[in-house]
């Protein structure tokens, strides 16, 4: 039996041996630069510092201290609620517009004006991170375009950027901006798969254009809306780190510092990389466990997981 | 995309109903172009604000179309030594991520 299947292998290898040669190369990609450096994460169980080996002598290990200090730090909590705070208002005001916009695209009847949305909609999303910032800085800056149109409308707008109010709202729609056409590129190639009988045979029994949307284009979204939504609960605890980073200022940090701006301003800033690594372990887990959960929760529910 | 409702659309012989502009459309493409505006807007806003006359730009005169001309900004960014290294690194990284990427997702 055992022999037999060697055998098998054996020819199996032979039959194939240029895909396989072919994957070897992907596959050695990401064995070197996914899965080698995560033994980096031991520098999170020691005190390391830039020069010192990872194992061996030298090594000051302290277990889960630097675990422990994350966890009980007087900023932990706040960081925590506005990640999550942050991720959620991205979550409700981000997640439908790239499906609406996507629904919207699909029923424009005139090609060039399609074509013409679908291009401008993405635009933002190849201007860099730094750019959009430094647009929007300067749009809520005191003489700027956002400061100006608020005060018209009565709103209290003075010094805009050291607002911690209007912070999250600022982040989120910035956010919005900037990806919902990109987002949208994925639903709108999911739109042209579906099968145009459906639509004909939807038109014969005289169902109205907002009724074949509702019946067959959401439907057919569905399988992807919901991978789309067990992503984003997966990555409800990293935040767009660098646009934070760009944005925020210390009058600001009560509602704008996140996991990933703390770290970085804590630990990386001053190379103390062991805490750093620390706490990002603890999210990389935590982000784990909350994919696997939405995972599991979809497949029980509503038939569509991942794996 | 939209080739299957348009297919949808015409089954039906010569110009059916279907084929009239409804309501529908109008608010479609009302929400098309406010959507159009809002990403167009701030990129607009900002290479109008370029190429203004700097002492109309600072004193926020500049709403839509440039005021006055200038190019002495660009002229700054041209001439600046860093800028250009900056480029290079920039097309440095993309290029020669764009042949990894490349390389890795086809095979």
């Amino acid at each position: 039996m055992k022999k037999r299947r060697k055998k098998l292998l054996h020819r199996d290898l032979k039959d194939n041996v240029e895909y396989y040669l072919l994957m070897a190369v992907p596959l050695a990609f990401i064995f070197i630069f996914s899965y080698l450096p995560m033994f980096g994460l031991v520098i999170g169980f020691q005190n390391y510092s830039v020069g010192r080996p990872f194992f061996g002598e030298g090594v000051e290990w302290v277990g889960l201290r630097h675990f422990e200090k994350f966890v009980s730090s007087y900023y932990f909590p706040r960081i925590l609620k506005n990640t999550i705070v942050l991720n959620l208002m991205g979550l409700f005001m981000g997640f439908w517009v790239p499906i609406a916009f996507a629904l919207v695209v699909n029923e424009i009847r005139n090609g060039k004006f399609r074509k013409f949305t679908q291009t401008v909609s993405y635009m933002p999303n190849f201007i860099s991170t730094v750019v959009v910032a430094g647009m929007f800085l300067s749009f809520i800056a005191s003489d700027g375009i956002i400061t100006q149109l608020l005060e018209l409308l009565g709103i209290q707008a003075k010094s805009l950027n050291a607002n911690k109010e209007f912070f999250p709202w600022f982040y989120t729609l910035l956010g919005v901006w900037k990806n919902f056409g990109w987002s949208s590129i994925l639903y709108l190639s999911t739109l042209s798969s579906i099968d145009p009988s459906l639509y004909e045979s939807a038109s014969v029994d005289g169902a109205t254009r907002l009724k074949k949307i509702w019946f067959i284009t959401l439907p057919s979204l569905l399988p992807l809306i919901m991978i789309q939504l067990i992503f984003a609960i997966g990555g409800m605890l990293s935040s767009n780190t660098d646009m934070i980073l760009l944005l925020y200022n210390p009058s600001v940090y009560s509602t704008a510092d996140v996991i990933g701006t703390y770290v970085y301003r804590e630990s990386l800033m001053g190379g103390a990389y062991s805490p750093g690594t620390a706490a990002g372990l603890l999210m990389s887990i935590l982000s784990f466990i909350l994919v696997f959960g939405a995972n599991w929760v979809s497949r029980k529910k509503t038939d569509f997981s991942i794996w | 995309m939209k080739q299957n409702s348009m297919v949808a659309e015409r089954g039906r012989a010569g110009k059916s109903r279907l084929d009239r502009w409804t309501g529908f459309d109008t608010a479609v493409t009302a929400i098309s172009v406010v959507v159009c505006f809002i990403t167009i807007y701030p990129m607009w806003y900002v290479i109008s604000m370029s190429v203004s006359d700097p002492i109309a730009a600072a004193s926020g005169a500049v709403a839509f179309w440039p005021v006055g001309f200038s190019v002495e900004s660009y002229r700054i960014v041209a001439l600046d030594r860093e800028f250009w290294q900056a480029f290079l690194n920039s097309v440095i990284y993309v290029a020669a991520g764009c042949v990894l990427m490349l390389f890795n997702t086809i095979l």
